[in-house]
């Protein structure tokens, strides 16, 4: 039975019912918001989440979207709860807004929107939804400029307000967001699916307590918090007791380009509890690669569930074991107003260099380094086909490390993303661009007894003039690590009219770079490291991997040292 | 047409149903795994005794297949091969770029089904308008089929971009192909789901080619072995519902992949419409999972957003949400802690601990016999009897780990295979913003009508029907099931009078083209029904929403379709924008062959004293909480119309209804149990 105070009241089969109903509350809600969302980044790429919280913020229930958003969201509920309404001043009807990330939020294009449950006049629960919306104004299209020196140049500020009060839309506020961005549409019909998603989420949690009743409802909820506790940390007590360090860093901040970031992890584990201290790190940069504290929180939280019991639910009970270490006015714990919109490149090399470390106490866990970034490409200007301003945005993959029984994934995203591509078909219906290319990186996977995942290729053609594209990416100059003798991955490589006499290379990061019909971009995203010894690996693997493109004969002859006239089925090569 | 035959192979059972004239006759026989056509026969041959009829003299025949789908999930298709335009082998790989689980460091991808090696580049490109921009390369085409052939490799799909708008190239590819490998079997993806996205497409039409050349074998074997007897050429059911014949099955593989379980839908269908039910909800509980369809106005919710075991195959199929819970479905708990039920299943080999066949871990069927739901004496007509020790030592050991009874333990089990399967109705119908209360729960397959009526209650639902043939229902259903060809064409076009004549046009061209299948199989012209759907969204939407219309040849067409695209969205989100531009995503067209009407006979009533119970057993009852002895009745020998008060227990021909105290049930004029299921709120 379940080891906890409720012990006597609460039996496993009503913990499951209510468990799996709260899940699938939250999963609900995250259908209706990716079905009725109008920009690629939400509906194709599902760049969002949904959850459930308790009258405290505390987390009951989440969607498997995106882990940045995890634990991020309960924090700005509990921050607004304590610092802007208070629960007395929350009414039924109520949605609240917020995007400020120096008041919770996490960056500007990311609104989280709250909706309060009330059963019997009583508060018991929020509704919440976090969207990573296509614009929110500033000085790119897209609202992320990798040269910002400042947060008032990412995009319209919104402290918590209610957007809805008692039932009643607060139009001003629409208006103002409608006024501030560049396609209205796309951000305020994306705001309308998190409210339908929202409203979809109170209108469940309140038949549900109302079917077990609130004091029930409560008991189970410590219970299942409490549970999930416990697994953590009795699977946190089988590591040994350590503290481990690693360390990594980004190119640059986008301002001052020959500056890496350097951001040393350090992960202490004591007993049942886990902590990690991220204040040997950079101090805040002058570009937005800063990270606010609430989303640096969603790092420790993924790290944690991935060493741990993958398969617990998510609640309040996963963050009890954990503890972070901050130090403000660093690069993970900025001083308002620095930017922070690249903030998710940060987050992606600080969990790599967290994986880094935990590879020293758990090394057939963790798989060799991923890609660690996101090349994310944003195309914004005047489609002459309709006169209409559009914002193109996608998101790229790379690869993932190589595990210690098998190789790594291709064309994946890793760590605390997970957002989908935007199909070749879907966006050049809607845009004025054309794809040339979009496969594997041949020997981005780095050798080893397993061979790390491959990068991505993604290639296409403008075909309009006066347009402008921002890419955000990082680990040009950082290779992703190979583990116990395996090679590293090839890192990330951009390209302008790569193979004609045009050809530039890309170096860094871009803002708003202007591009005319007949331009060709090529974004090569970084492969992922292996994982031991390459002269280890099986050499019906290697041949196969030779015969299928994923290494070229140069890595077979010598990395593998392996002769093309000795293999048995070289014939199929031709 | 006087005598329909129709079989459904399933894991462990072969279910034949044939209605000579008047008179309903169904069988079982043992499934041949390794060759289905045996079982096929053996049933041919027992159905054919039992009616006293030859087998020549069948006019009708209708076949569901697990053929297909058993390839898919034991992978056991054939080596494929991909051609698809230049730059873009490795759609097919990468697909969606998400991974299935947050945390889980040592995850697959789902497999591609084809080896990089065997992906091909052609120089080609068309626009998403359609214009040709890069000429199909057909002296490389040349090379690459040289290479096919020289692997010896026996399909292959062609998937170009934008094929779906302009499939020129895909054409040609095929006809070049076919001239210089003519042994090669082709499958096209604008051919099997023209509509874009082109990893969705892909994956398509790479499984059609995966499994194709394997299940139009066993068909070949079939016809052939059926031909020598002078049997009729069976139609084969397809996942959306309808049947197609034997020839077309044979090129559209994928679309077979819920042949079976698609039966029971129709054939619940077929039911409603004798009983006056417009809406109802089918619960077909098997050995390892359990299948939920949601039917509004007897029409099958049909789409092409499925998502089969980890691939987003764009074919059309019944929607259904199926769960792991199955009569085999094992209960474990996790530490201690959490009881959980299935995914893990005993399956028809060690079975359940009961079964006395080497299980020794709880199932649900266990559960059922603690509770005295079953009778160990009368269970499958007495021909499998059941280890009562052994059950009950199984449920010791979890008594021990959890500190629970037996029948706290058993109870929970079946608690939560109830939450589980009630969950799987919710989907299907709550989430769409559909409340259950206003449908009729169809139960079916040999375990659900022991869980029906508590599944119900949960939901609201005020009434159960469990049909005559419950257990042969997948078969029974295929009878019913008219021939259906689906077709498809992405155009994006506002919705707007301007558009009309593109809508009308569009039309007509998938019209002439059901036309033409139609004929092939000689469906005459009073027998053929055409349907009209449009998938339509808000402008800047990318997910559609489908709705039918009665004619899309009248300018009407406009105004209904808006009217009718604002509510559904409003059903289904909650609100619904009614200034914003909708926009037309895709045309459909089912063109229908309708079967002729199944004449459903009533009971005879031979002797008025028959229906006393025939005895009393402990049964577990969920309402009072306690074993009490409740009557057992024989079902086929109740009085139709007789209304008879729970709770009690029903034997049925291969199956056990289990009535609750404050449940009533009557049998109707033509044999099936009608339940009003009392407790319900509202």
């Amino acid at each position: 039975m379940i080891s906890t105070k409720n012990k006597e009241e609460i039996d496993p089969i009503t913990m499951e019912l209510v468990g799996h109903s709260l899940r699938s509350i939250a999963e609900e809600m995250s259908v209706t918001l990716q079905r009725t969302a109008y920009s690629s980044i939400v509906r194709e790429a599902m760049d969002y989440s949904t959850a459930l919280f308790d009258s405290n913020g505390d987390l009951i229930a989440q969607s498997d979207n995106i882990p940045t958003h995890l634990g991020s969201m309960g924090k700005t509920l509990k921050r607004i709860l304590a610092n802007y309404f208070p629960e007395e001043d929350i009414n039924e009807g109520d949605q609240i807004i917020i995007n400020h990330p120096y008041l919770g939020a996490s960056h500007t294009p990311d609104i989280l929107l709250f909706s309060p449950v009330f059963v019997d006049n009583k508060l018991v629960s929020f509704s919440g939804s976090m969207c990573h919306h296509a614009d929110v104004g500033g000085s790119v299209a897209g609202s992320s400029p990798t040269n910002a020196t400042e947060i008032f140049q990412e995009g319209l500020l919104l402290p918590p307000l209610k957007l809805y009060e008692k039932g009643i839309e607060n139009t001003t506020i629409f208006s103002i967001i409608q006024a501030n961005v560049r396609i209205p549409k796309y951000t305020i019909g994306d705001l309308r699916s998190q409210i339908s998603a929202n409203t979809i989420g109170v209108k469940r949690i309140k038949a549900l307590y109302e079917e077990y009743g609130i004091s029930k409802i409560k008991k189970i909820l410590a219970s299942w918090q409490e549970y999930t506790e416990a697994k953590i940390r009795e699977s946190i007590t089988k590591i040994p007791n350590g503290v481990y360090s690693a360390n990594g860093f980004l190119d640059d901040d986008g301002v001052n380009k020959d500056e890496k970031i350097n951001m040393t992890a350090t992960i202490e584990i004591k007993d049942d509890s886990i902590l990690f201290d991220f204040t040997d790190v950079a101090d805040q940069t002058a570009g937005p690669f800063n990270v606010t504290k609430e989303t640096v929180w969603s790092v420790a939280y993924y790290i944690t569930r991935c060493i741990t019991d993958p398969e617990v639910p998510q609640n309040e009970g996963v963050f009890r074991p954990i503890d972070i270490k901050l130090k403000e006015g660093t690069v993970l714990n900025p001083r308002f107003p620095a930017p922070v919109s690249g903030r998710y490149h940060t987050i992606m090399r600080l969990s790599d260099i967290c994986f880094q470390a935990c590879s020293k106490f758990l090394p057939k866990l963790i798989p060799a380094s991923s890609h660690a970034h996101a090349t994310t490409l944003a195309i914004g200007g005047v489609n002459p086909e309709n006169d209409e301003y559009f914002v193109y945005y996608e998101l790229n993959g790379g690869g993932m490390g190589a595990r210690s029984t098998k190789d790594g994934l291709s064309g994946i995203d890793v760590y605390v993303g997970n957002c989908m591509n935007v199909p070749i078909e879907a966006a050049e219906l809607e845009y004025p661009i054309r794809f040339k290319r979009y496969e594997l990186n041949q020997d981005s996977g780095g050798a080893g007894t397993y061979r790390g995942g491959l990068g991505l290729v993604r290639e296409l053609e403008i075909l309009v003039d006066n347009l402008s594209v921002t890419i955000r990416n990082d680990a040009e100059t950082s290779s992703p690590k190979g583990f116990y003798g395996g090679k590293d991955g090839l890192p990330a490589l951009k390209y302008l009219n790569r193979n004609t006499i045009k050809e530039e290379s890309i170096k860094g990061k871009v803002t708003s770079m202007k591009i005319k019909k007949g331009d060709v971009i090529t974004m090569i995203t970084p492969g992922s490291g292996g994982y031991g010894d390459p002269l280890k690996r099986e050499k019906d693997l290697i041949e196969s991997d030779w015969l299928d493109g994923y290494i070229s004969e140069k890595t077979l002859n010598e990395i593998y040292h392996i002769d093309t006239d000795s293999l048995v089925n070289k014939t199929e090569k031709d | 047409m006087k005598r329909k035959l129709s079989i459904d192979v399933g894991g462990t059972f072969t279910d034949v149903v044939l209605i000579n004239n008047d008179e309903v006759h169904y069988t079982k026989t043992p499934t041949s795994p390794n060759d289905p056509s045996i079982g096929v026969l053996k049933g041919i041959e027992k159905i054919v005794l039992q009616a006293n009829i030859n087998p020549e003299d069948i006019d009708y025949f209708v076949h569901g297949t697990t053929f297909a789908t058993n390839a898919f999930l034991e992978r056991k298709g054939s080596k494929v091969a991909l051609i698809t335009t230049e730059g873009f082998i490795d759609v097919i790989e990468i697909g969606r770029q998400k991974r299935d689980k947050l945390y889980d460091l040592f995850q697959d991808k789902p497999s591609p089904f084809v080896d990089r090696r065997y992906r091909y580049g052609i120089k080609e490109r068309i626009s998403s308008k359609g214009e040709v921009i890069t000429k199909l390369d057909e002296k490389q085409l040349k090379t690459v089929i040289e290479k096919i052939k020289k692997a010896n490799i026996k399909s292959i799909a062609i998937a170009y971009l934008h094929s779906y708008t302009n499939p020129i190239h895909e054409i040609k590819t095929a006809e070049l192909i076919n001239e210089w490998y003519p042994e090669l079997d082709i499958s096209m993806s604008h051919d099997l789901s023209p509509e874009f996205r082109e990893y969705e497409r892909t994956i398509t039409t790479v499984v059609n080619a995966y499994l194709k050349p394997k299940t139009r074998y066993y068909l070949k074997e079939l016809a052939d072995k059926l031909k020598k007897r002078n049997i009729v050429s069976p139609y084969i059911m397809k996942s959306s519902g309808g049947a197609m014949t034997l020839n077309v099955a044979s090129d559209r593989v994928v679309e077979t992949l819920l042949s079976g379980p698609t039966g029971g839908v129709i054939g619940s269908i077929f039911l409603a419409s004798k009983l006056d039910i417009n809406n109802l909800i089918t619960l077909d509980m098997g050995g390892t999972s359990t299948d939920v369809s949601m039917i509004l106005n007897r029409q099958p919710k049909i789409s092409t957003e499925s998502n089969f075991k980890g691939y987003p195959l764009k074919v059309p199929m019944i929607d259904m949400e199926t769960v792991g819970a199955g009569g085999g479905s094992i209960a474990w708990t996790d530490g201690g802690n959490l009881m959980k039920v299935g995914p893990k299943s005993a399956g028809a080999t060690p079975g359940p601990v009961c079964y006395g066949k080497g299980g020794t871990e709880p199932t649900i069927t266990d559960a059922n016999l603690i509770l005295g739901r079953l009778d160990p004496a009368t269970f499958h007509n007495g021909e499998l009897s059941l280890d009562v020790e052994a059950t009950k030592m199984a449920f010791e050991n979890l008594s021990k780990k959890t500190g629970l009874k037996i029948e706290e333990i058993a109870k929970g089990i079946i608690d939560i295979a109830n939450h589980h399967m009630a969950e799987a109705v919710r989907l299907v119908t709550v989430r769409k913003g559909i409340n259950p209360k206003n449908f009729v729960l169809f139960s079916f397959g040999g375990a659900s009508p022991l869980h029906a009526c508590s599944i119900a209650r949960s939901l609201n639902i005020p009434k159960v029907v469990v049909p005559q043939m419950s257990s042969e229902m997948s078969a029974f259903g295929f009878l019913a099931a008219d021939i259906r060809h689906d077709f498809a064409t992405t155009k994006l076009i506002p919705l707007h009078l301007d558009s009309f004549n593109i809508i009308k046009k569009t039309f007509k061209e998938l019209e002439e083209k059901g036309n033409l299948l139609l004929d092939e199989e000689n469906v005459s012209s009073t027998e053929k029904l055409f349907l009209y759907r449009v998938d339509l969204r808000y402008m800047g939407q990318a997910f559609e929403i489908s709705i039918q219309t009665k004619s899309p040849y009248s300018e009407n067409i406009i105004s209904e379709l808006t009217h009718s695209f604002y509510e559904e969205y409003e059903r289904q989100y909650g609100y619904s924008d009614e200034g914003e531009n909708i926009e037309i995503v895709n045309f459909r067209l089912s063109a229908i062959g309708v079967s002729s009407e199944l004449e459903l006979n009533e009971i005879e009533v031979k002797d008025l004293n028959k229906e006393k119970h025939i005895s009393y057993r402990k049964v577990y009852l969920d309402q009072s909480k306690e074993y009490k002895k409740i009557p057992v009745y024989i079902m086929n020998k109740l009085l139709p119309e007789k209304e008879l008060q729970g709770p009690a227990i029903l034997d049925g021909v291969n199956t056990t209804i289990f009535i609750e105290e404050s449940d009533k049930a009557k049998l109707d004029k033509y044999g099936n149990l009608i339940i009003s299921i009392g407790g319900t709120s509202k």
